[in-house]
């Protein structure tokens, strides 16, 4: 592709990435939340070791779904009308606008969910400690769990735009397209922790999955884009 | 003979959800003109405005807006809107970025290269001193001064400007006019809106009124 695919790519990540840091959305609002809610779990369901580590994996995953979603949805993912009209005359693209923001949000989800998966290890799993070749494996899963779940935010962003019931039909039409990466994610840490399990399956699942959600999202940005106008 | 109209409008109609917003549109815009268009609240001038700068399609009619009549093909739609300025009337700045990070990001996405530190736009117009202060803090004019300072670093070949004196205190008013000044100079085109076309610019070549979706000739007359 053109160099100024790539060059748009790569401005509408920083400028998301920038907008994001300054306003900390994610960082103070949603990391916090996350991690509370991977700690209050155990109080409300009970502490028996046994179970914790059975749902553990399960438990990092949804909140990483549901509280990915939140990151891939929130108000800076979004531009307000009269930015998006200033993008579209400064000559963006929508497929490298897609993509930039996918990788945005990917890489605050991928930040996300490394914080993440110490506080579950420690708290649902303290002697399941994955080995360094472990660790390695649950973070090519969980960058490629982060891609899946942005491409699918941003195409929900992008489906919503201009919609008034953009806030509630959002997240509905990200989360059952989602479950891949749910069971991709749980499946994939559980074997990681067992000490044994192959996780090429899933990563092979999650790849074919992003590289789907990629090629539509590029499809349909510029007929998207002009739908929402 | 007369330069080609940069924009050609004929019998255009725009409605939006079945309601009719704009209609019987006969309109040409030639290289050096600027055409105040004047109207009361929700006579759809912004509408027109946003139709001009080709983000809405037609509902009916011709609308060729510097060459493009149909946005079917993203690359020739891309190339033809990086030509075209819009100054809306809600000032369109990323809250969370200083103004001349604002500046530098829309420069470097239009030129693929970073703002050069000289001439200083912000300095033009009266920010220097507010250049690292972020946009949600500024007050709208501080605001709108900063969409004119980015309107000095390129030049359109069409202008289009909503209200484009709200919010702006008297001293910054020229700013309007050195920015519609250079358009036509450069051989542009500048269309400014206003519900009172006698606060828009002396620059002003013709003026209309917009009334109900439709444009009749200006009781005030050429400019």
């Amino acid at each position: 592709m053109a160099p100024r695919f790539w060059r748009q790519v790569r401005w509408t990540a920083r400028k998301d990435l920038r907008t994001e840091l300054r306003g900390g959305e994610t960082l103070w609002m949603v990391t916090p939340f996350g991690a509370l809610a991977l700690l209050l779990a155990p109080v409300a369901i009970g502490t028996g070791a046994g179970m914790l580590r059975r749902i553990g994996p399960g438990m990092l995953w949804l909140v990483v779904l549901l509280f990915g979603m939140m990151v891939t949805l929130r108000s800076t993912a979004a531009d307000p009308p009269p930015i998006r009209d200033l993008l579209r005359l400064s000559g963006l693209h929508p497929a490298p606008a897609f993509l930039g923001r996918s990788l945005a949000s990917g890489a605050l989800l991928l930040g996300f969910t490394l914080v993440m998966t110490p506080v579950m290890i420690v708290f649902y799993s303290p002697d399941r400690a994955p080995s360094p070749a472990g660790w390695l494996a649950l973070a090519g899963l969980s960058a490629l769990a982060a891609a899946g779940i942005a491409l699918l935010g941003s195409l929900a962003v992008a489906l919503t735009a201009g919609l008034r019931s953009r806030t509630a039909l959002a997240p509905l039409l990200t989360a059952p397209p989602a479950i891949p990466v749910l069971m991709a994610g749980a499946s994939g840490t559980n074997a990681v922790l067992d000490g044994g399990g192959n996780i090429t399956l899933w990563l092979l699942l999650l790849a074919a999955m992003n590289l789907a959600l990629a090629i539509v999202g590029i499809l349909l940005a510029h007929p998207l884009e002009e739908a929402a106008a | 003979m007369a330069s080609p109209p940069l924009v050609d409008l004929r019998d255009v109609a725009y409605r939006r959800s079945g309601t009719p917003i704009l209609r019987d549109l006969r309109l040409a815009l030639r290289p050096g003109e600027a055409l105040g268009v004047s109207g009361p609240n929700g006579a759809g001038k912004t509408t027109l405005l946003r139709l001009l700068a080709s983000l809405v399609p037609p509902s009916a009619g011709y609308c060729d807006i510097l060459g493009l009549t149909d946005r079917t093909d993203p690359d020739r739609t891309a190339a033809v809107r990086r030509r075209i300025a819009l100054i809306g009337h809600v000032p369109a700045l990323w809250p969370e970025l200083t103004l001349r990070e604002n500046l530098e990001m829309t420069h470097r996405l239009r030129a693929a290269s970073p703002l050069p530190p000289h001439p200083d736009p912000l300095r033009a117009v009266g920010l220097a001193d507010a250049a690292r202060r972020r946009a949600g803090d500024c007050s709208e004019g501080m605001q709108r001064r900063a969409e004119l300072a980015r309107l000095l670093t390129w030049t359109p070949d069409l202008l289009l400007l909503d209200e484009p004196h709200a919010g702006l205190d008297p001293a910054a008013a020229p700013l309007v006019d050195l920015v519609v000044g250079r358009t036509m100079g450069a051989g542009g085109a500048a269309v400014l809106v206003s519900h009172d076309v006698r606060r828009t610019s002396p620059l002003l070549t013709r003026s209309v009124l917009l009334r109900d979706g439709t444009l009749s000739d200006s009781p005030a007359g050429s400019g």
